[in-house]
């Protein structure tokens, strides 16, 4: 047998890469990072090959992989992501304490992410999930913050154990780690099919960031390094969406809770997974609408589109599992983009804060595009692949008749405009700080990926179906009924939708905008301190800045709503004074104490042994 | 092979010693050496389960030492745990050279007797070495309270085990279990007793609320006697509460619950004080309790071999850790987490070494930690119990974030809010470091290479009659 | 009665650790729930009218009652390992006293 590509050779071929990249960036920073650019690369083409071989299982040494079809679309977005936020490593070599360990780890989450993706079996899928744990968790507190590095392991500990007492009550029921098998048997056993669907359901909601584990995100997202940020936003967040498949629609949910109690078309289990993902939608965008760090905005932006995700994917009909998986593909272009857009923007002007930033479109015009592509999708406007999944999303919501969640998810659209349009008036639009006049615009290699990005996310908005093919293959694949086209047509359950149609009107609204625009007169620029005041000297022009406070009469609306962070740390807090209380009380230094302590003891359990 | 070289010869070096003062630790560092090997090629040669009577008197008249693969796995890990210690930590010997010798032969002692009464004389004299270990950290108080909750603890050992020989007429372990078995004694009647022997081995096992002397003795604890107390010591009486429960534990269902009520409440207690300490060996010493509270609790299952890999997996982590924690607060003069930010970023071979230790701690996959956690875990579905597994999983949550503070902390300088730079690098200093480092880089390859091995195939692994073997081969001879 | 009185002096010895807080107490304690437990341990092998266990020329038959003799080699173990532990205990007492000044555990400084 000669050497030939597969899964095997391409884990190893980047576990290989990232111990290169270490030792390369020892010796030089530049070319140790550059191996993060070529690795990913490298194995997105050879993935992109393996297409035809999709069903075959291959083995590296003790691991077992199965190349699925949902598997293979997973680790192609992944490694898109991968390939193109890998460009900014180059520039942030000098930044770090530890860029050696940077890159390896870098290299090692996209390994894990992989792995995870194309495991045969429970273990190597845990194996791999877990890789992608730690190995991110090194990289957070590189940014930032410690802190936030701990509340990620927290929550991701949370989830993955609870994955891991899935797979081991699976393992103890059926006596097999392999995914396909286990999940077919756990289908007709109700009882294992709830603990399977709660325990991995629960490590994806976390991965996904669904409310109520939805309070890692900002905080490693927005403390991350900057090249970081688009990596956890748009590809490894996207992990959860692989696990609650698996549950969802591989195992599949509607066989084995067919005797549940069922409401608006789906089973009360599934419907209470769709009713976090619809809170998961609210609460991240009101608190998206709140921020005013540029990154935790997104951050907060990907929890509500989580709930998109989460709800698309647990409603388990054609169009709404396609919905899901295009929200997939759309939102980890856009976020990744409008993270990279974030990240160019911080590496210019050394911040993130909305506050102290403005007019960049004078400095940065490309990256201001890229970022107006980036939110357009992700607000879910046409012609951006984010609207063909909303778009779908919806039809299958009313088609089941689901009020709430459909309010929920038209709100949450409706939000996105006013959580996204404020960083682009407070960053890019607006009057020039003078802190900024000399900044540059973004680096030749840093436009690369963004454009890439942006290309792909206007092309699959036009063009969706290329993606939605692929779609289609994966629901037949797992033995559901696949999205159905006409030409550029997708057909939905109460309408079709026609992107290209739409595209070529939109185009031509556009131009007649334009025209009007270029026919009218040119608007004056104004400085920033170019501020009426009445003969006042103004010793803080920043509070007079029009994005301090942007959305203040709206916020004001709900800032007594609960904060859910407040109850993470009233647990913990009650954890923290238990474990005081037995430090104090049991663990004294005066003998008489600890004797009391045993004497009491032996005496409850002289009595618990003779009940 | 006779294992009673193991504690013959670390108390004739002690003789040794006391009369040539001079070459206290040549003789000490040969023993600790010749144990290991010796240990080793017993490994190498075991063939079976063997009962060595000792004074020519045959067991159960004598006092014999039990040779199977359970006390083979008990002197291997307290010999090679005590001769790492030393190597770590070999200037802080001085002139305890005689204590640690006398208390490697009682460790011994402890792991291998097959006699009760033999076995409370190994363990008074494992702790009043310990007693006098413990005056090295200059906390008398702290060691006059070990002194006195120690010796209570022995005399209810000893008060367990009179009334066990007054019941069977013998003191041989294996004797009495099949008697046991023979005479069909109610579970009722070997309450008193059991409870006895519990407590007695609680207070030096460490279980909430027994163990009350350890977090004062612990704190402040040098890198020699603090990880040869979490270590080598936690191994050794555990190892006993699994000779024990597996052999003459007749437990009532009332019983059973009610020490296993013990075992996992020190788990979850103990994690949660972990969870609330800010210095590196507080948090430190109640994780190594709250291990303590798992292998107990895992014993008392019956699921032995759980037991043990939990057990292997606590000491070698724990005997890093515990080690460096010890050697960064001796040198730099304090053990709080907030006070070492970026310790790590000089000394990265000590910080790759205390790392992959705390993972394997915590469990994660591909260090020898998630094998034994797996274990746990499955052996516990087994037996038809599915709370215990959620609980030890769950505290494993809080287990890892206190795991994972200490961890980004040490790895990473600078403020919370800012990136960290090299300029906010604080400038510390450790002497003598490269010993220290390569020891914890060895054992961390281990802890890898141990981790990956088994699940190669785990399937097999977890239901594999070599691990089996091992619950097998206890008690019966 | 004899197993009887012996467990009420090991409680007065716990009672005494509980109660004590000088240390001197609490090593003379230490001894009382010893020798209690040591009175126990050779109540065990009490035999009524048995005889010691040593081969004399007038007892030299294993037919005639003796008295076990096991918990006796016991005892003496623990009384030999007791005042061990009292000697080490009073040496740290006394340690403790040079740097404190008191024997009185609460008295001293530090925690």
């Amino acid at each position: 047998m000669g050497i030939s590509i597969g899964v095997g050779t391409i884990i190893v071929g980047l576990l290989i890469s990232a111990v290169l990249a270490y030792v390369l960036t020892k010796i030089n920073k530049t070319t140790g990072a550059w191996v993060t650019v070529l690795a990913p690369f490298l194995a997105l083409a050879a993935v992109f090959l393996l297409r035809d071989s999709i069903g075959t299982t291959y083995s590296l040494f003790f691991l077992e992989f199965e190349l699925t079809e949902y598997g293979w679309f997973f680790s192609m977005i992944m490694l898109l992501v991968f390939a193109c936020v890998s460009f900014f490593n180059v520039y942030w070599m000098k930044k770090m304490v530890h860029p050696a360990a940077y890159n390896m780890l870098y290299l090692l989450a996209l390994t894990g992410t992989l792995g995870a993706f194309m495991a045969k079996d429970f273990i190597g899928l845990f194996i791999f999930w877990e890789m992608i744990v730690w190995s991110s968790m090194f990289i957070i507190p590189f940014g930032k913050s410690r802190k936030a590095s701990v509340v990620y392991y927290a929550f991701s500990a949370l989830g993955s154990l609870a994955m891991l007492y899935g797979i081991f009550y699976l393992y103890n029921a059926f006596g097999s780690f392999n995914i396909q098998e286990v999940l077919k048997l756990a289908a007709t056993d109700t009882t294992a099919a709830l603990v399977a669907f709660i325990t991995i359901g629960i490590a994806g909601m976390v991965k996904l960031g669904v409310f109520p584990f939805h309070l890692w995100l900002p905080r490693a997202h927005g403390n991350a390094p900057d090249t970081f940020s688009p990596i956890l936003s748009g590809g490894l967040v996207k992990a959860g969406g692989f696990a609650v498949f698996l549950i969802a629609v591989v195992m599949p949910s509607y066989e084995a809770f067919a005797t549940q109690l069922q409401f608006m078309g789906v089973s009360i289990t599934s419907y209470i997974f769709i009713l976090f993902g619809a809170v998961s939608i609210v609460v991240g965008t009101l608190m998206a609408i709140k921020q005013d760090d540029f990154k935790k905005l997104i951050a907060y932006s990907s929890v509500a589109n989580a709930g998109y995700i989460i709800i698309g994917l647990a409603m388990t009909d054609a169009l709404s599992v396609g919905g899901a998986f295009m929200h997939i593909f759309a939102h980890a272009l856009a976020s990744a983009a409008a993270f990279l857009a974030v990240a160019a923007v911080s590496h210019r002007t050394g911040t993130t804060k909305m506050s102290e930033l403005g007019g960049l479109i004078h400095r940065m015009p490309l990256t201001y595009l890229v970022y107006l592509i980036a939110i357009i999708s992700m607000a879910g406007i046409p012609p951006m692949a984010g609207f063909i999944s909303k778009w779908m999303l919806f039809q299958s919501m009313i088609d089941n008749g689901m009020v709430f969640v459909a309010t929920a998810a038209f709100f949450g659209s409706i939000g996105s405009f006013l959580y996204v349009f404020r960083p682009l008036s407070a960053v890019f639009l607006g009057q020039l700080s003078p802190k900024h006049y000399k900044v540059k615009k973004a680096p030749v290699l840093m436009m690369i990926p963004m454009i890439i990005l942006s290309g792909l996310t206007v092309l699959f908005g036009i063009f969706p179906n290329i993606v939605l093919r692929i779609v289609s293959r994966i629901q037949t694949s797992v033995g559901m009924e696949g999205l159905q086209f006409d030409g550029t047509k997708i057909i939905g359950s109460n309408g079709s939708l026609d992107p290209t149609l739409i595209v070529v009107i939109f185009g031509i609204g556009f131009m007649i905008a334009l025209v009007i625009f270029l026919l009218h007169p040119k608007s004056r620029k104004v400085e920033l301190m170019d501020t009426y005041t009445a003969s006042e000297f103004i010793y803080t022009p920043e509070l007079l800045h029009y994005s301090h406070s942007f959305y203040a009469p709206f916020e004001r609306l709900y800032k007594n709503a609960p904060d859910t962070s407040k109850w993470y740390k009233a647990i913990l807090k009650k954890v923290s004074e238990i474990g005081g209380f037995v430090s104090y009380a049991f663990f004294s230094s005066k003998p008489r104490i600890v004797v009391f302590w045993i004497v009491i003891a032996m005496v409850a359990l002289l009595w618990g042994g003779s009940v | 092979m006779n294992p009673a070289l193991l504690i013959a010869a670390p108390l004739l070096a002690a003789f040794i010693a006391v009369i040539f003062k001079k070459i206290d630790k040549v003789v000490l560092g040969v023993v600790a050496v010749g144990n290991i090997a010796y240990s080793i090629v017993m490994a190498v040669l075991f063939t079976g389960a063997t009962q060595i009577a000792i004074g020519g008197f045959a067991p159960p008249f004598g006092i014999s030492l039990v040779l199977d693969s359970y006390s083979l796995i008990g002197i291997l890990l307290v010999n090679v745990a005590f001769g790492l210690i030393l190597l770590m930590g070999t200037k802080l010997v001085g002139r305890y050279g005689i204590v640690l010798a006398v208390s490697l032969a009682a460790l011994n002692g402890i792991v291998l007797t097959g006699d009760l009464f033999n076995l409370f004389v190994f363990i008074e004299v494992a702790a009043i070495s310990a007693y006098i270990m413990t005056t090295m950290n200059k906390q008398l108080k702290h060691t006059f309270n070990y002194l006195i909750l120690g010796t209570l603890a022995s005399g209810l050992l000893l008060f367990g085990i009179a009334v066990l020989y007054n019941m069977f007429g013998s003191l041989n372990i294996i004797d009495i279990a099949s008697k046991l078995a023979i005479s069909g004694v109610s579970a009722g009647a070997m309450v008193l007793p059991i409870v006895f022997i519990f407590a007695g081995l609680s207070v030096e096992a460490k279980l909430i609320p027994f163990g009350g002397w350890v977090r004062g003795v612990l704190k402040k604890s040098n890198s020699l006697v603090g990880p040869l107390l979490v270590t080598g010591y936690a191994a050794a009486i555990l190892l006993v509460f699994g000779r024990l429960t597996s052999t003459i534990f007749i437990m009532s269902d009332g019983l059973k619950i009610a020490l296993t009520v013990v075992a996992v409440a020190t788990l979850v207690l103990a994690e949660f004080t972990a969870f609330s300490k800010k210095n590196l060996r507080e948090v430190l010493l109640f994780s190594s309790i709250a291990q303590s509270g798992l292998v107990v609790a895992l014993f008392l299952n019956g699921l032995t071999v759980a037991a043990i890999l939990v057990l292997v997996n606590n000491v070698v982590s724990k005997l890093v850790l515990f080690a460096l924690s010890a050697k960064i607060a001796d040198d730099t003069g304090t053990d709080k987490i907030s006070e070492l930010k970026g310790v790590f970023t000089k000394y990265r071979v000590l910080g790759v070494g205390f790392t992959i230790a705390a993972m394997s701690l915590i469990g994660l996959p591909m260090f020898f930690g998630f094998v034994a956690k797996a274990q746990a875990v499955m052996s516990l579905f087994e037996s038809g119990n599915l709370w215990l597994p959620a609980v030890i999983l769950l505290v494993s949550v809080i287990e890892g974030i206190y795991i994972i503070r200490i961890l980004t902390t040490l790895w990473n300088s600078g403020k919370e809010g800012q990136v960290p730079s090299k300029d906010a690098q604080k400038e510390y200093k450790l002497n003598g470091f490269v010993k220290v480092s390569i020891v914890a880089l060895v054992i961390g390859v281990l802890i890898v290479a141990a981790g990956i091995l088994p699940i190669t195939n785990i399937k097999e692994f977890l239901s594999s009659d070599f691990l089996s073997f091992i619950t097998r081969s206890m008690g019966g001879v | 009665m004899i197993q009887y009185l012996s467990i009420a002096l090991m409680l007065v010895g716990i009672y005494g650790l509980l109660s004590q807080r000088n240390m001197i107490k609490l090593i003379v304690s230490l001894n009382i729930f010893e020798i209690g437990l040591n009175i126990f341990i050779v109540s065990i092998g009490f035999v009524k009218d048995g005889l010691a266990p040593i081969l004399t020329s007038n007892h030299n038959s294993s037919a005639l009652l003796y008295v076990d003799p096991l918990p006796q080699a016991m005892v003496l173990t623990a009384i030999v390992i007791g005042v061990g532990i009292t000697a080490l205990a009073l040496a740290l007492a006394r340690k403790l006293y040079k740097t404190h000044g008191t024997y009185e555990l609460d008295e001293m400084e530090g925690e």
